[in-house]
């Protein structure tokens, strides 16, 4: 009996032990040959993108970017992620493809701590290391961000502004009181307020809390509306913001006399778009971004310098900012009635 | 002791002191905040903001009535509204109306709640560590195992217009517009249907006998075990009903929407004249002391309470509710 047992137990753990090292092994097959050269002699660079997951909207819409670039630019990209948002199992790609003469390996990290061996060990072998939305990282070369606190913040501001008329009472809304990067914005966009718009006024409660909840935005909203008669713009910031208000700026009857704004998923608010209610949301192509990651290792296999005001060749990155290891742009977009359908996110 | 008469029967009742302190505190915001209070537009705002709390509140009562412990129920209503929310999505129901999602909901919930009421009433475990533990594994599963997403523009046209059902309008006096929420009529119903069963059921008279003494329940012939595992399973069932409410009235499926409600809810109930101890509490007591709560959340900006200062605020009311309610308590038994 222990026997059958044993056997059973064995089998079920070779079993699993190939059902892990499936992802790994598909890798494999793609293990590029020598390295190739372009007609003008030019070599090209072998390049790996390590995603935090794939089959995922987000990452779905990075992979078609990514593969529109290997088709404008003939160089091929590797593009690989676990299927679940797991770092044990993103680092176990990672491994992989750097034990296959890859040069560039540009990422994403799910875990930006648990992924820092790795990334050591990548760039001992002298691969170039680019990442995005990893801006605390050690061992990389760049991480390319969408834009700063201020940008932001900014951006938030001047497209509320634009469609409050640039006048009337305003209040910052953050998901949580205490979460750095929603204050950091609020407040970016309060000090680009005050140094652009005179006629806009932030009203006595500064800043009200959504709880990163729609709920709690909609009855915020519909109780400052009732104490502040006047007001007329929300400057959210998390994206359960802009949904919540809009629910209570369309039930109030409001619509197209009271504003509202927070960065937020085109498919959470479609209908609020359609309907007039939200005129935009803000956000960022995550495609431009892995582009500019693919721009930036290139570069750098070629021997080019990044500085200060280096173009990254993509809208929004034409001139970016260094700050460390950080290469910041300008890329807040916003998503209005007109092209939401193009960012299925 | 003497023959009481009806008004020191009446002042002997927590549920009496809590409904005084309901008063003084609408008394009091409406002086505040200059009559803001009043306005039809706020006032159906609050009302709306207590149904959610108001059903789970249900749930928590007959636990805490049967002397149990339940941290689950939150978790259990978000987990059960999503899964229900993303099985509609995927299959095309409720696309006209809410019944398929409801339905699903409270089964999913009660499935829930009979893995809790196993545990508690079959394998006599302590029922705050299964809830604590078994809060965590139901949030595992739908966020691990079914990996549930949040679910807003896609969310059923039935269950988003069930949200969106509209008894009257109102407008306040600046010409604001609000809609009084059909789904408060589900809420009081809800509430009279739980009154009922728990004053006049055979059910409700065993979870009272159970939340006072379980070996004297169990000797006056109830079969404490099988009540038990009902009990958890309705508290499931009632938990998913709330949890799909909430995505109906949010117009979003969130698998952590409710997370933490319970510290919330339970203090409510417990202010509301339920006892740690088990045999108290009536819906009467937990629908005023929800009220209360709804109300001081809901008007703290109205009085001009700085959104830093909430917390603070939230946290005295009902410190000083729990005072009221246990020297209340304690001068009954001197």
């Amino acid at each position: 009996m222990k026997k059958v047992l044993a056997l059973l137990l064995a089998t079920v753990m070779v079993l699993s032990l190939a059902a892990c090292g499936g992802s790994a092994s598909k890798s494999a097959e793609a293990a590029p040959a020598a390295e190739a050269t372009k007609e003008d002699g030019k070599k090209i660079p072998v390049i790996a993108y390590a995603a935090p997951v794939v089959g995922q909207a987000w990452w779905d819409h990075v992979q078609k970017g990514v593969e529109k670039w290997s088709e404008e630019t003939g160089i091929e990209v590797i593009y690989k992620g676990p299927t679940d948002v797991d770092a044990a199992a993103q680092i176990q790609i990672m491994t992989d493809l750097i034990n296959q003469n890859i040069d560039v390996l540009c990422f994403s990290p799910v875990d930006p701590e648990a992924c820092e061996p790795i990334l050591a060990e990548a760039r001992e072998k002298g691969i170039i290391v680019i990442g995005t939305e990893a801006s605390t990282m050690e061992n990389m070369d760049w991480d390319v961000e969408a834009f700063d606190n201020d940008g932001i913040g900014g951006f938030l501001m001047k497209t509320l502004a634009e469609q409050m008329g640039e006048e009337g009472e305003y209040v910052t809304m953050v998901g949580d009181l205490t979460n750095e990067s929603n204050n950091n914005w609020a407040d970016s966009a309060v000090r680009y307020q005050e140094s652009n718009y005179p006629n806009m006024k932030l009203i006595d409660d500064k800043r009200v809390a959504s709880n990163f909840d729609a709920e709690k935005a909609y009855s915020v909203v519909k109780e400052l509306k009732q104490k502040y008669p006047d007001l007329k713009g929300i400057l959210g910031t998390s994206s359960f913001d802009a949904p919540g208000a809009a629910r209570a700026i369309k039930e109030m009857g409001l619509t197209g006399e009271m504003f509202a704004i927070s960065v937020a998923m085109p498919s959470e608010t479609s209908n609020y778009l359609e309907d007039g209610t939200l005129k935009s949301i803000a956000l960022w192509d995550p495609a431009l971004s892995a582009r500019c990651q693919l721009n930036a290792a290139v570069k750098m296999f070629n021997g080019e310098e990044i500085k200060d005001g280096t173009d990254l060749g993509e809208e929004g990155y034409h001139s970016i900012i260094i700050n460390g290891k950080v290469l910041t742009g300008d890329a807040a977009i916003a998503i209005t009635k007109d092209n939401y359908k193009d960012y299925n996110l | 002791m003497t023959k009481s008469t009806a008004w020191q029967r009446l002042t002997r009742r927590t549920e009496f002191w809590i409904f005084l302190v309901l008063i003084v505190a609408i008394v009091s915001i409406y002086f505040v905040s200059n009559g803001q209070l009043a306005e039809p537009n706020h006032i159906v705002t609050i009302l709306r903001a207590m149904i959610v709390d108001g059903l789970l509140g249900m749930a928590c009562l007959i636990v805490i009535v049967a002397g149990g412990f339940d941290l689950s129920f939150p978790t259990v209503a978000a987990c059960a509204s999503c899964i229900a929310t993303s099985i509609c999505v995927s299959l095309g129901w409720s696309s006209t109306n809410p019944i398929a999602g409801i339905i699903l909901s409270i089964i999913i919930g009660a499935i829930l709640g009979m893995l809790n009421g196993l545990l508690i009433a079959h394998f006599h475990l302590n029922t705050m560590l299964v809830t604590l533990s078994s809060s965590t594994f139901f949030l595992g599963i739908a966020l691990g195992i079914l990996k549930l997403r949040e679910i807003s523009a896609d969310l059923p046209n039935g269950l988003r217009q069930f949200g969106e059902w509209s008894l009257f309008e109102v407008s306040s006096s600046s010409g604001i517009k609000s809609s009084m929420s059909g789904i408060f009529i589900i809420y009081v119903l809800t509430a009279i249907i739980v009154a009922f069963v728990l004053r006049q059921t055979m059910f409700g008279r065993a979870l009272y006998s159970i939340g006072g003494s379980e070996i004297a329940a169990e000797r006056a012939g109830y079969n404490v075990e099988k009540i038990k595992f009902i009990l958890y399973t309705v508290v499931g069932a009632m938990s998913g009903f709330a949890g799909i409410i909430r995505v109906c009235l949010a117009q979003q499926a969130i698998p952590k929407a409710l997370l933490n409600r319970e510290f919330v809810i339970i203090p409510a109930v417990i202010l509301g004249g339920g006892s740690f101890f088990g045999g108290k509490g009536t819906v009467f007591g937990t629908v005023t002391a929800i009220a209360l709560i709804t109300l001081v959340t809901n008007s703290m900006l109205l009085i001009g309470v700085d959104s830093y200062w909430q917390k603070f605020f939230n946290g005295l009311v009902i410190i000083i509710g729990i005072m009221v309610s246990s020297l209340q308590a304690k001068r009954n038994k001197g």
